[in-house]
Formats: structure tokens, sequence, C-alpha cells
């Protein structure tokens, strides 16, 4: 009986929870069967031997629902394509796709990365939107000396640490969070917006701190004042009302959050309950998920949400509407980087006119793409700086108006004006 | 802090301390009767949360779920009880908690495969209502989920102390030797024990849900505190767990409010292990039940 038992037992029983919490998220059992059975149609099968492209993308566990977007994604790439004629440099070879199952668990995303170059010979990996897993995958890539091009993961630290086989398509971290202010500058130029003390609320995890670490720096650029600097655990904390009560303390114009869904969700409840008079502005993540707005219902249109995609983005129709045909489903920013990806790539062969690791990367190094038919996520370009960031990657801007989701920001892509 | 933030932090703090003390009583009642661990508290509390969404989804009254959730959860408590607690009363702790541990692991993944990780909210009627006092803004919802929770703090003390039924648990907690030697029916009485901890799930699931959100791991947000809530009241004591909770709740919100950083969640920690390093027993004392 515990009760006799004394309260040692509870002491190590906490230890466990707190354990079994941070490994809860990637718990759901995975199907049993190879890599192969995840290789779905990627067009006609051409004589030539094909070129082998990794894909990594978490295909069981809590994060398959966004793992099948980036599947959906690159598939239908290489079956354009494929059905184009393949890499003609390489005398119409077909590109092959073999998916890597990383389940959203760096170790696992390491040990399937490491199995596809050394074993399945893929000439390039590409995907995640994990950043953990891309972090861990990418090490292996460098040290296999294996071009890797990330797809959605933002981790700043991706391209930070001086790798010479990564290039990443999508935003990073710090450039989210430098965007958002740089937003709200152009908000008060443009649209009067008066908007002078600034509050950043955001998990305290690398997610949150990356995209903070930006936000601050543009805030002393830009000249704003950083009025309140509130962060959180994602995980221990359910009751946002204390932090908004802070906020609305605090008299900001405009605040700044960080979230993933479930305390998105909780913060914007509480900060509609205490009706907090500010603009605001949510960054990805939790904002960015299509749940939010379901969840969140008509009050999501007082949010800004900074997003890397949005689907009125002029000139997708075309992918958009194949991908809507093919999958019977929406194409969010997931596919889409991962559909850019894959043309990035096709790209780089064409110019390497190899299947040689080397030649790839150094081709991926020097691309350079331009033609806006050719680019169908929100960037004016795609190059690649000596990091191997795409120097082009901008976050949008995005508004719920009467339902629909609206580019209103940069001016390039937007299809309508901000309300505030 | 000016005197409505620290009104607002008061009125927030006390709500979700509320909130925590049902969810702590139940598995209060669990551990100190049975004996055991349930580390899958928190996933009856899921079990309830998607019992109260599909019925939202059904386009009935969410708090009408507490018809379904109950009854259900009462019997599930019964039930498991009878074919996976009691077996296992007499194994030693670790089997034990590898058992509870494991059941937890199945919940929370069953949850996952039926309904997708993915997280849904409830409207209830009161969403998005609110009450002011002076400065102070109050949430309908949270009001609710918190007279709620008095009410079924208050039911269960009522029937510990003064029913035939809870002097037969408490019988049973102090000794079930004894108890069973003047003629009460241990096996029993476990059942209904432990009935009746998930049971107060049932209850407080429709109308959390409504203030928080479903997902398959929603249990393991509300379970630590749960546990944090039952060391500083001191086991088994239904009274001091209710005062633990408002506590563990003040420490939360005025954590966040003047701590730096991330740092605000620490203080309730701060203040359990205060409280294990200078009243291992609780703040009010361990009776037992």
């Amino acid at each position: 009986m515990i009760n006799k038992n004394g309260i040692f037992k509870l002491i190590i029983l906490i230890t466990v929870i707190a354990m079994l919490g941070a490994g809860l998220a990637g718990c759901a059992p995975k199907p049993s069967g190879g890599a192969d059975e995840n290789n779905g149609d990627q067009g006609e099968v051409s004589n030539v031997e094909p070129v082998k492209i990794g894909v990594l993308a978490p295909l069981t566990g809590g994060l398959a629902s966004i793992g099948e977007q980036l599947k959906n994604g690159n598939e239908l790439a290489a079956k354009m394509i494929n059905e184009n004629g393949g890499i003609k440099s390489l005398g119409g070879a077909p590109l092959e796709l073999i998916f890597l199952d990383g389940e959203g668990r760096q170790e696992v995303a390491m040990g399937e990365v490491e199995r596809a170059i050394d074993q399945e010979k893929v000439s390039v990996v590409t995907g995640s939107f994990h950043s953990p897993s891309a972090m861990g995958a990418t090490q292996v890539a460098e040290r296999l000396k294996t071009p890797y091009l990330i797809q959605v993961a933002g981790a700043d630290d991706i391209t930070n640490r001086g790798f010479n086989y990564v290039t990443r398509v999508s935003v990073n971290l710090f450039k989210y969070g430098y965007d958002a202010v740089s937003y709200f500058d152009w908000l008060n130029k443009e649209k009067d917006a008066g908007i002078k003390k600034i509050a950043l609320i955001f998990e305290d995890a690398d997610f949150g701190q990356s995209t903070a670490k930006g936000s601050k720096e543009a805030i002393k650029d830009l000249g704003f004042e950083l009025a309140l600097d509130l962060s959180y655990p994602a995980a221990s904390t359910q009751n946002m009302t204390p932090y908004v009560s802070k906020i609305k303390a605090a008299n900001v114009d405009a605040v700044i959050a960080t979230s993933f869904i479930a305390d998105a969700l909780l913060l914007a409840d509480s900060i509609e309950e205490l009706g907090l008079d500010a603009i605001k502005l949510g960054i990805s993540g939790g904002f960015a998920d299509p749940l939010f707005a379901e969840n969140i219902g008509s009050k999501v249109e007082s949010w800004f949400l900074a997003d890397n995609f949005n689907t009125d983005i002029p000139g997708i129709e075309e992918v958009n509407n194949k991908y809507s045909e093919t999958y019977n489903s929406k194409m969010g920013g997931h596919a889409a980087h991962a559909y850019q990806s894959i043309l990035i790539i096709a790209d780089a062969i064409e110019r390497a006119a190899s299947r040689d690791r080397d030649d790839i990367n150094n081709a991926l190094k020097e691309t350079s793409i331009t033609d806006s038919s050719k680019i169908i996520v929100p960037y004016k370009a795609i190059e690649f700086d000596e990091k191997g960031q795409n120097i082009y990657a901008e976050p949008v801007v995005i508004q719920y108006q009467d339902g629909e989701r609206k580019t209103v920001f940069p001016s390039k892509f937007a299809t309508s004006e901000p309300k505030f | 802090m000016n005197l409505t933030l620290f009104g607002q932090t008061l009125v927030s703090g006390l709500l979700q301390g509320g909130i925590y003390a049902q969810i702590a009583m139940g598995l209060m009642l669990g551990l100190g009767v049975l004996g055991i661990i349930n580390f899958a508290h928190g996933e009856f509390l899921m079990i309830a949360m998607y019992v109260t969404l599909i019925v939202f989804r059904l386009d009935i009254n969410p708090y009408l779920a507490i018809f379904i959730s109950f009854p259900l959860l009462y019997f599930l408590g019964v039930i498991l009880a009878k074919y996976l607690i009691i077996p296992i009363l007499d194994r030693e702790t670790m089997a034990q908690f590898l058992i509870m541990i494991g059941l937890s692991l199945v919940l929370m993944n069953l949850a996952m495969i039926i309904f997708s990780p993915n997280f849904y909210t409830v409207k209830a009627a009161l969403t998005g209502k609110t009450l002011k006092i002076g400065e102070i803004i109050i949430g309908a919802n949270r009001l609710l989920g918190f007279a709620i929770s008095i009410l079924v703090t208050g039911a269960l003390l009522w029937m510990m102390q003064k029913t035939e039924l809870g002097r037969n648990i408490r019988a049973v907690s102090q000794n079930r030797y004894a108890a069973s030697l003047v003629g009460v029916n241990v096996k029993a009485i476990y059942q209904i024990a432990f009935g009746i901890s998930l049971a107060t799930l049932g209850i407080s699931g429709p109308f959390l849900t409504p203030i928080y959100y479903v997902s398959p791991n929603i249990g393991s947000f509300f379970i630590l505190f749960a546990f944090a809530i039952v060391i500083v009241g001191g086991m088994g004591n239904f009274k001091g767990a209710l005062v633990a909770s408002f506590l563990i709740g003040l420490a939360d919100a005025f954590g966040a409010v003047l701590l730096p950083g991330s740092t605000g969640p620490i203080l309730p920690f701060i203040f359990l292990i205060l409280t294990l390093l200078f009243k291992p027993k609780g703040l009010f004392g361990g009776s037992g039940i």
C-alpha cells in the first residue's frame, strides 16, 4: 500500500511520468514492411537506370498526418518530371524516390538516412519538416558526403553548422521572427497602424527561442519597443490566462506568438476571454496548422498568421489542381515545399549530368531558379547562400477574411488588404 | 504588479486550482483505497473528453455528455478493478507500475488510432461568455468547471464521511483484513471505489472539454499536477487536497506572472519539493482515507 511504503515511490513515479511525457509524441505503432511499400505511383518506368532520391518524412507516429502531405508533394513532383521525360542529360533517367520513415524521432531518422545512403545508394537525400530529425539526418548526410536538401524544417542551426552538403528551401526560424516585426513596420508605414510596443510570447524550446531571437533583433533594428518577453514550456502549461493578463497589463500595441497547436489554441482562447486589444500575429507552427482556424472559428480572422505558403499565390493553380485531383486534399505548405524541392533536385541533376553525390551537391549549391513558372512557393527566386539557406525564402502573412485564407503581405504576393 | 493584474492572476489561479482538484480527488481515492498508482488516470479523463466530443459532433449540448461519460467511466472502473487491478494488488510495486503505465500507453494509442492525433475543440453554450467584476474578467466556462469541481469534491467528502459506503471504503483502506473480518466485502469495495475514482472524471470531462481541447495526450497534461496535489495535500486527505489544489493553481498562475522567462511553472514544483523536504506527509498530514 502506498500509504505504508511512503512517499518515495511517488517521486520516482513523477520522474517516470515526466520522462514518459517527453517520449510520447511518436509512440504510434509502425506497420511492418520496408520502405518499398511506401513507394507509390511515380509515373512510367523507362529503361535507363533511375536516379535514386531518399525522402525522409514521418510516415507513422504522431506526426504522420504531416508526413503524408510531404510524401504526396514529393511523389507528385517526381511523377510529373518522369512523365516529362525524366533527367534529359542522363538519357531520360527517371527519378526514383525511396521514402524513409523517420517516425518523427531523431534516432530513427538518422538510421533511415544512413541506410538509404549506404544500402539503397541514393544520390541525394531530401525531406523532413521535423527539426530534430533534420538536425540528426543532415549530420549523417554530411558525414557520408551526400547532399541533403531540407524541405521545411526551420531550426536555424541546420544551416548554421558550416556543413558542406546541406541546403534548405524554406524559411528558417530566425527569419520568421524577424519578418513578423518587418510586417508591423510595413503596417505602420503603409497602413498607419501606430504600433510601438510589442510583446513576444513563445514556447521555450528551440522553435520559440529561435523565432524570438529574430523578432528581438528586428525590434532593435526597426526601432520598436520590446515591452514584454514571455516564454512558457508548452508541455506543462495549461493555463494561459496569467500570461495574457500580463500582456494586457503591459498595454502593448501588438503581440507576436510562437506556439504549437495545443498552446496556440489555449492562448487564442485566453486572449479572447480577457478581451486583449492588440494586433496579433502567430508564427507558423500551431498557427499555420489548419486545425487552428478550424477550432478557433470566426475569431481566427483577428489573427495574422506567418506561414511559408498559401494557396492563393499566383501561378500555382495547375499544380494545386493536380494535387487535389490526385490526393483528394488541399495542397499545404509542406506538400508545396516537397514538390518544389524535387524540382530543385531535378534541376541540379540535370545540370550536373551525373549521379555522383559530389557533382549533384555542387550543382545544387549553384542553383539559380528565377523563372516564376518553376516556383510554386512564395519566393521570388531560389538561390542558396554560402551556408545553404535559400536567400529568397521569406514568410508570407496570411489573414482569414470571410472564411478565406488570404495573403496580405508581402505586397508582391498579396491578394487582399490586411484588416485590423 | 498593479491591482488588476493581481486580481486577475488570483482569480485565474483559483479557477485553475479548482479544475486540478477534481482530477486529483479521483486519483487520490484510487491511490488511497487500492494502493495502486493509476498512471492511466489522465487517459480516463481523455476518454470522458472524447465522449464529450462525440456528443458535441452529434449536435447535442456537450454538457449532456455527462449522462454517458459518468456511467461509462464508472463501469469501466468496476470492470478494470475486477479483471486488471485486483489480480495485481499483491504483486511487486514495479509490476504494478509497468501494468499501469502500459494501460496508459494502450489507451493513448487507441485514441490515436481511432481519433487521429489531431486536436479538437468543443464549443459549449458558455464558450466566449465572460463575467466582469470590476476590471477582472472571468471566463464563464472556467467558472462552471470550477463550480462542478467544488460540487464533486464536496460530494466525495460527504460520501466518505457520512455514508455507509464511505465508512466501508475507509475501513478497507485502513485495514483490509480487519474489514473483511467484520463482514465488509473487500473486493466489492475495491471495485466500487475504483469505479467512483474514474466516475469523477466522467463528471469533469464534459465541463473541462470546452475549456481545453481533446487530443490523445491531453491526460498527461493534467496528471503531473494531480500527483503534485496529492503529495502536497497529504495522502488520503481530501480537504488537504482541495487546499493543495488551490495552492498549486495559484503558484502556477503567480509563477507565470512574476517569474522571469519560462521559469513560471517551476513555482508549483518548488512548492512540491519544499513540502517533501519539510512536511513529507503533506501540508495537512496524510490520514489514510
